[in-house]
């Protein structure tokens, strides 16, 4: 099994049914993870900071830094590998305040806030995600599955999750 | 086979936002009717058959909870599930509505993929990526 | 100036309501109160909405946004980009930004009480006489936000 790692303000896509695509020390940042099943293709984005209208320059040399230049080159790089929008499955974790940093500005949800506008506007809906909270995290994708492998600091891995418990859901007794 | 919703909501934006979840779902294949009112609903539902409903609770001319009323009393009408999508955050409300047999109460503000994952819930997942 | 509790349920759905439907967030904690008289209305150019509530308080609510900022914020709620939405749509999202905030703020008064809220309208200026009021800086400039509760809240 080939272990490709994903760096801070990275991307990495594979066809490659062994592949698995790893990323590490997910604080404020955000990974994004990506995968058609059909087409056997996944992406993993590893970025940084929301807008990259605050160093264009940046942009340019390190698109993946940004969410906004950094998410539609994995998508890009998807659809050039045969993945169809309506068949992504998409997952996203990190996002943490972290203490360590100088986050008065809390980069975390910035981020958070910025892939779900991006990807909101790009026609895309989030399918599974674990972001918030204080702790680091890693992340693993499955080229073969589509499966995605969360650790967050001081845990075990564990798959990561439908998760039902979003904003706006009202809790029904039975309803089928 | 094509699938039919309606939504029921006197603003265009959240008739417009609702779509979107619709279409991005899988949920929007065949017809998207809109009304801005109960009344106009009830007035579509004679011409088109659908297979979910996503109303409202303030509305002008028939509120949310009177159509849902008037559905209930119609025996063909009373099989389609309906979700609501209202800022009415009301215990008191809520409760009714439920009683009234809705099948989901979406509390605004939501996330898309709240409304998503409730429509899954009760109609089950499209295809398109299992 | 407002009670505390009111510039906080305020500040609490402002927050609530933008990071969920319009994917953004306020520019900072700072909010800033404002008395409630004409001459601190917010400034010029704005598109503003009012509604009214009646229930277990009834009373009148208000959003106001600076132009730029509502631009953007219909292009989030709305799933495009700022040169796709027209003049009409942006009027219809600030509408429903009231809307969905006056039932924000009033949940977190009285969980069960019911409320009937009017359909907004769209106002030329905020102009709600002994309203508690205040502003919060978003992207492309400001949101400004004022209550009334009517006799006997």
């Amino acid at each position: 099994m080939g272990l490709i790692v994903v760096g801070l303000a990275d991307c990495q896509v594979s066809d490659n049914r062994n592949h698995v695509l790893a990323t590490y020390a997910l604080g404020s940042c955000i990974a994004v993870a990506i995968h058609d099943r059909v087409a056997g293709v996944g992406g993993l984005l590893h970025f940084m900071l929301p807008e990259s209208d605050v160093d264009r320059c940046k942009a340019k040399s390190s698109p993946f830094m940004f969410a906004d230049t950094g998410i539609p080159m994995l998508f890009r790089s998807l659809f050039e590998r045969g993945a169809e929008k309506r068949r992504l499955v998409v997952q996203v974790a990190g996002g943490a305040r972290m203490m360590q940093e100088h986050d008065a500005l809390d980069i975390g949800k910035r981020n958070y806030l910025a892939v779900r506008r991006i990807l909101w506007k790009a026609g895309v809906l989030i399918d599974r995600e674990v972001v918030g909270g204080t702790v680091f995290r890693t992340l693993r994708l499955e080229v073969g599955s589509g499966k995605v492998w969360i650790r967050e600091a001081g845990g075990g891995e564990r798959e990561m999750r439908i998760s039902r418990a979003r904003k706006g859901a009202e809790e029904c007794p039975s309803t089928h | 086979m094509p699938f039919n919703a309606l939504i029921v909501d006197d603003s265009p934006a959240m008739r417009v936002f609702v779509r979107r979840v619709l279409e991005l779902s899988g949920f929007a294949s065949g017809a998207c009717l809109e009304a801005s009112d109960g009344e106009q609903a009830l007035a579509l539902l004679k011409r088109q058959w659908v297979d979910v409903i996503l109303t409202d609770i303030n509305m002008p001319v028939m509120d949310g909870e009177e159509f849902v009323r008037r559905l209930d009393r119609d025996d063909a009408l009373k099989a389609i599930p309906v979700l609501v999508v209202s800022t009415d955050r009301s215990d008191n409300r809520v409760q009714r509505m439920l009683q009234l047999g809705v099948k989901g109460y979406i509390k605004k503000p939501f996330f898309p993929e709240t409304l998503r994952d409730k429509l899954e819930d009760v109609l089950g997942a499209t295809d398109a990526r299992t | 100036m407002p009670e505390p509790e009111v510039f906080e349920a305020l500040r609490a759905s402002a927050e609530e309501v933008l990071e969920t439907m319009f994917f953004c967030c306020l520019a900072g904690d700072d909010a800033k109160p404002e008395s409630g008289g004409a001459e601190n209305r917010a400034p010029a150019p704005l598109l503003s909405s009012r509604l009214s509530f009646r229930g277990a308080p009834s009373g009148v609510f208000e959003v106001g946004v600076s132009v730029p900022a509502a631009r953007g914020l219909a292009a989030n709620f709305l799933g495009a980009e700022e040169p796709e939405v027209s003049g009409k749509q942006v009027a219809d999202v600030v509408c429903e930004l009231a809307n969905v905030l006056c039932g924000s703020v009033l949940s977190r008064f009285r969980t069960a009480s019911v409320f009937d809220l009017s359909p907004p309208d769209l106002t030329p200026a905020l102009d709600c006489p002994e309203a508690s009021r205040c502003s919060f800086d978003i992207a492309g400039g400001m949101l400004t936000i004022a209550l009334r509760f009517e006799e006997g809240a």
